[in-house]
């Protein structure tokens, strides 16, 4: 009984003495992971940056904290870091994610880039890592190669863009790398067919005729050269966007990034949602003309003019002698229709800055409005003076000209427009419509087809070249399936559109579908008003198509 | 009962034998290679070079006080070395005159600013020299951020301000800026940089949401000036009749040259953060720029940088000059090589220089044969514009934060170049915001020394100390018609059966300028067999043989007619 009795207490105490083992060792090991963690989780000091930045960076370590384990939490964080430039404390995130998730290539890949600001060769580890997990992202292997070029790596670089080429061939940018790497090899031929194919790929990389000119200057060809170097100078897009760095960079929240984004959203046309980045940028801060400029511009864009015109004069109001500000708000001004307003602020933008071509072309139209043909041309030709390269101001000049009745000299500045740079897609339409006006139709379908290539959806270009496929005099210009793919398209994507619904109508009656093409000529005219031209042409039409005939323009 | 109980003794035996090897002296090694004595040694303070620019610096954040300032290294006073004029820029609105350095015979600089008339204040920037009126001086045009200066030397240790006489004052925010003979008509005519339409209302935050300085971005671009030397001492601004004013970069860096070698002078500008440009002399009195065509306008990957700092030599012994541009940090800096096509390449790759400069913002640059082997070398100063990610806010660290490392790299052949702060540890360990950099012999002692200034920091002088130099030759190319040096020209000399290229200008790296003569390490060979001059009008003179180590005045008219000298096989 004592033996046992004393057994029991032995082994009582040893329970407890276990249990308290056990305790101290569960409560070691988590203060060792919580330590653990802490020095895990990078440190920036974000005591200067603006507040929302500060917490969203907080907001992603709370992640870590709450899942350590968790990839996503820790690539959430690391793209915060890198969305904001700490890009050393964004590596580090990256390889947390990438160990607790090594079948995503994103992580090594954007511990790249972020490495890549800091020191060129210890990215390409990170590179070969994501490279290893075989990524479907063109836009990685180029990134990859460049890198790889810039280190002198050329071989291994060609190998990087021809992987590029074979997910996707029309990834301009390797095509421009090859054509690098080819050049370097002093192989200009092989370089200016890599171009034209990256060229090809994407007309509006600025980086492709910049490499162009130099080919072309190499080889002697200096007025082809001269032409790549305007292509070069007016700019574009340089690389097609990588949607992994833009997933990345959707995460920024400071002032200058929504900024930014705003700018691109902008520049890709969508400025419901620029106008939404810019205001959430006014929210941040304020007193900077600069975002009321922006602002004010996304509105005129969706012609919200009055709107507009608020934010420019609240920028103003900040810089009273800003001469962006002032010119927009007088172009805006102008389309308000208050002509005078508008005219006394772009002066005031000539007589601030005389080399500020935007504004006498503005300027120039609002003269034209006011009935002063001579002073807008000569305003125009001042712009060109000052920069012949001005899109705009041969497109107006070519105009003014034109409803003047001076077509010729309208035409040669047109024709000069293109020769200065291809992608003037106004001064091409206006030249496309004097060579229909003057019956020159080979011409004309010569040029919008080579617009096409330019600016591929364009639907202005698209409907005339439809038109002439379609309703040309000569035969063996017409070519009346192309025209009728090409109007199908245009009509199905503004039905309700009179000129689309008689452009597919002529170009079903040059296929012979003269049943089809009456209803849909008929249906064009229920929607229009009687008493205008269209109307009286599309009646005409259809006329013509109740007989079984197609529409032919006069020869 | 004997237990067997552990042997005490031997225990303490075990753990003092483990002390023991634990105290014992490391094995014995091969003794270190000697320290490599100091390639550049400070001397500034010490040869009583006593300057400390001041931008002014406040939390305003008032872009200019980023920028820095430039000088000049030259003979102001014609006694045959090297003075210093230094820009100081100072407070906004009043702005602080600079500070001109005369050095006298015991090597020792003093200051006479007063004594020379230099004392108009102003929001200085830069400076070049170039003799515009022919008088066999040099005289000193100041940019700055406002009123432009021109500053004639009258011969006698003073200066003149004729900047309102000369028509050359104009107002904008100037750069750098160099004296060239574009019509060749005998006289210095001037194009001067100029960066940007700013608007100090304007405040600017980086990806992180930081106050910060703006960056070029922010503003539009202004045109540079292009002044044409009428030869009476007036200047006429003719930049839009040129055609330079038809596209407005941001100009930082200007040298001068014949770049598409016919005959006569063009300019090449890097701008910060949009395409560079080459003002081509079309030799009708316009200029057309064809920046892209000659591949210096962008990089190799078809982006523009922010071009800061120009040096101009031939890297690789190829006897085609090359151009280096320096940029911001995350951008590599870039050596455009030349080509035998004539145009460049982007040789950065293949020199090495690319990865090193990536963490930096280089500003002054410049070639130069730091031990007189025959090749050049490459020196970059550097300091930020924006402070890196988690840098405080400002403070009494302010500075601290855009203070960066120099950079100096050793030409290993072939256009190749490595690192070499290992045996230039004061020069490249100086954490400072340099800006400007001026190459001369400042000791004439037969290399190149360098001057360095600093935002809100001393100048620096660095000696340069190259342990075993080889010989050497400093020639001017003298145009005894102008009674100046022939700004424009290119000496070649030959020696060991390798013939070497220098330019000869003023105008250098950021903001600054130096004398014009050229410098040429010679390694072992202690001749120069030949000396070929080719003149600013494409014309070229063969000079005769000459001994090494010895500074020569070739002057036009007196060589023989020559070719040009042929590639080096």
């Amino acid at each position: 009984m004592t033996t046992g009795a004393s057994k029991l207490r032995f082994a009582l105490i040893a329970a407890l003495a276990l249990a308290l083992l056990a305790g101290v060792a569960g409560w070691l090991l988590v203060e060792h992971q919580g330590r653990g963690l802490e020095r895990r989780l990078p440190t920036v000091d974000t005591s200067a940056s603006e507040p929302q930045v500060a917490a969203r960076i907080e907001q992603a370590v709370a992640g870590v904290r709450a899942d350590p384990d968790r990839a996503r939490a820790w690539a959430e964080l690391a793209q915060v870091l890198h969305a904001h430039a700490f890009h050393a404390a964004a590596v580090d995130a990256y390889l947390e994610a990438r160990a607790l998730d090594p079948g995503d290539y994103r992580w090594p890949y954007l511990a790249a880039l972020a490495q890549a600001k800091l020191d060129l060769a210890a990215a390409v580890a990170h590179f070969e890592t994501a490279a290893a997990l075989e990524p479907a992202n063109p836009a990685f292997h180029v990134n990859f190669g460049d890198l790889l070029l810039q280190l002198n790596q050329p071989a291994t670089a060609a190998e990087r863009y021809r992987r590029a080429l074979t997910i996707d061939p029309a990834t301009g940018h390797a095509h421009y790398g090859l054509a690098r790497i080819a050049l370097a090899d002093d192989d200009p031929g092989s370089a200016r067919a890599l171009l034209e194919r990256a060229a090809a790929a994407a007309p509006d990389h600025a980086e492709v005729q910049a490499l162009m000119a130099q080919v072309l200057a190499r080889g002697g060809d200096a007025e082809a050269a001269r032409r790549a170097e305007r292509l070069a100078r007016a700019g574009g897009a340089t690389r097609a966007e990588d949607p992994v760095v833009a997933a990345m960079e959707a995460l920024a929240v400071s002032s200058t990034a929504i900024a930014r984004r705003g700018a691109r959203l902008a520049k890709a046309g969508d400025y419901v949602a620029a106008e939404r980045a810019f205001r959430q940028v006014l929210e941040i801060r304020s007193g900077h003309p600069r975002d009321h400029a922006n602002l004010g511009a996304a509105l005129a864009r969706q012609g919200k003019i009055k709107a507009a015109i608020t934010e420019f004069r609240r920028g103003l109001q900040f810089a009273p002698d800003d001469a962006d500000l002032l010119n927009n708000l007088g172009q805006t001004l102008a389309e308000a229709g208050d002509l005078g307003g508008a005219a006394e602020l772009l002066e005031r933008v000539i007589e601030l800055d005389e080399t500020r071509v935007e504004a006498r072309v503005n300027l120039g139209a609002v003269r034209e409005r006011q009935g002063d043909t001579e002073g807008a041309v000569g305003l125009y030709r001042a712009a060109l003076a000052l920069d012949p390269t001005h899109a705009d101001a041969y497109t107006n000049l070519g105009s003014a000209l034109a409803r003047s009745g001076r077509i010729t000299e309208a035409d040669e500045i047109w024709s000069a427009a293109l020769a200065v740079d291809p992608r003037n897609h106004a001064s091409r339409y206006n030249l496309s419509m004097a060579r229909v006006g003057q019956g020159r139709h080979r011409e004309a379908i010569a040029l919008l087809e080579e617009g096409r290539r330019y600016a591929p959806r364009s639907s202005r270009f698209l409907a005339l070249l439809a038109w002439e496929l379609a309703t040309a005099p000569e035969e063996n210009l017409r070519d009346g399936r192309e025209a009728l793919a090409l109007a199908r398209v245009l009509f199905e994507a503004a039905p309700q559109n009179p000129e689309r619904a008689d452009l597919l109508a002529a170009a079903l009656a040059e296929n012979g579908r003269f049943e089809e093409a009456a209803g849909t000529a008929e249906a064009a005219l229920a929607g229009l008003d009687p008493a205008l031209e269209l109307a009286a042409a599309i009646k005409q039409r259809l006329s013509l198509y109740r007989q079984g005939l197609p529409y032919r323009q006069p020869h | 009962m004997v237990r067997n109980q552990p042997n005490r003794a031997a225990l303490a035996v075990l753990a003092g034998a483990l002390l023991c090897a634990c105290e014992q002296p490391p094995p014995e090694v091969a003794p270190a290679p000697p320290v490599a004595a100091d390639w550049l040694i400070e001397i500034g303070a010490e040869a009583g070079l006593d300057f400390r620019h001041d931008s002014g610096l406040d939390s305003s954040f008032f872009m200019p006080q980023i920028m820095g300032s430039g000088g000049a290294l030259f003979d102001y006073d014609l006694d045959g070395d090297l003075d210093v004029f230094l820009v100081d820029s100072g407070r906004r609105g009043s702005g602080a005159p600079g500070a001109l350095f005369r050095r006298e015979a015991d090597g020792q600089y003093g200051e006479v600013t007063a004594r020379a008339g230099l004392t108009d204040p102003g929001y200085g920037m830069g400076a070049t020299v170039g003799d515009y009126d022919n008088d066999g001086d040099l005289d000193l045009f100041v940019t700055r951020y406002g009123r432009n200066s021109l500053y004639r030397n009258a011969g006698d240790g003073s200066f003149e301000d004729v900047s309102e006489a000369a028509g050359i004052g104009d107002d904008a925010w100037s750069t750098s800026a160099s004296f060239f003979d574009y019509d060749l008509d005998g006289f210095l005519d001037l194009y001067v940089a100029n960066y940007l339409t700013y608007d100090p209302a304007r405040s600017c935050a980086d990806q992180s949401g930081r106050t910060e300085y703006c960056g070029p971005q922010a503003f539009p671009g202004a045109a540079d000036f292009l002044y044409h030397n009428l030869g009476d001492g007036r200047f006429a601004e003719v930049a839009r009749e040129a055609g330079t004013h038809s596209t407005a970069g941001k100009g930082l860096g200007v040298v001068t040259g014949d770049f598409d070698d016919d005959g006569d002078q063009d300019v090449y500008v890097a701008n910060d953060g949009v395409a560079n440009q080459l003002w081509i002399n079309l030799g009708t009195g316009r200029f057309e720029d064809r920046a892209y065509a000659f591949g210096v306008a962008v990089n190799g990957f078809g982006q523009p940088e922010a071009g800061m700092g120009i040096a101009l030599g031939d890297a690789d012994g190829d006897l085609s000059l090359d151009l280096f541009v320096t940029h911001l940090d995350r951008e590599t800096n870039t050596l455009y090589g030349g080509t035998a096509a004539g145009v460049f390449q982007d040789a950065t790759a293949v020199s090495g220089l690319g990865p090193d400069s990536l963490p930096w913002t280089g500003f002054g640059t410049g070639f130069l044969d730091l031990e007189n082997d025959g090749d050049l070398d490459l020196i970059v100063v550097n300091g930020r514009v924006r402070r890196a990610a988690g840098v405080p806010t400002p403070s009494d660290a302010l500075l601290a934060a855009y203070a960066e490392p120099n950079a100096l790299a050793l030409n290993i052949g072939s256009g190749r170049f490595a690192d070499h702060c290992a045996a230039a540890r004061a020069f490249c360990g100086a954490r400072e915001v340099s800006r400007a950099l001026m190459l001369g012999d400042v000791d004439a002692d037969g290399d190149l020394d360098a001057v360095v200034t600093n935002s809100n920091g001393p100048v620096r002088l660095y000696r340069n100390d190259a342990p075993d130099p080889g010989h050497w030759l400093v020639v001017r190319a003298l145009d005894a018609r102008q009674r100046r040096d022939a700004v424009g020209s290119r000496v070649y000399v030959l020696a060991d059966e390798t013939w070497r290229v220098r330019p000869v200008t003023h105008a250098m790296g950021y903001l600054s300028a130096t004398e014009a003569t050229v410098h040429f390490g010679l390694g072992r060979s202690a001749r120069a067999d030949a000396i070929v001059v080719r003149w600013p009008d494409g014309a070229h003179e063969r000079f005769p043989a000459t001994a090494a180590d010895r500074r020569l005045t070739v002057t036009r008219g007196e060589g023989v007619p020559a070719s040009p000298p042929g590639r080096n096989q």
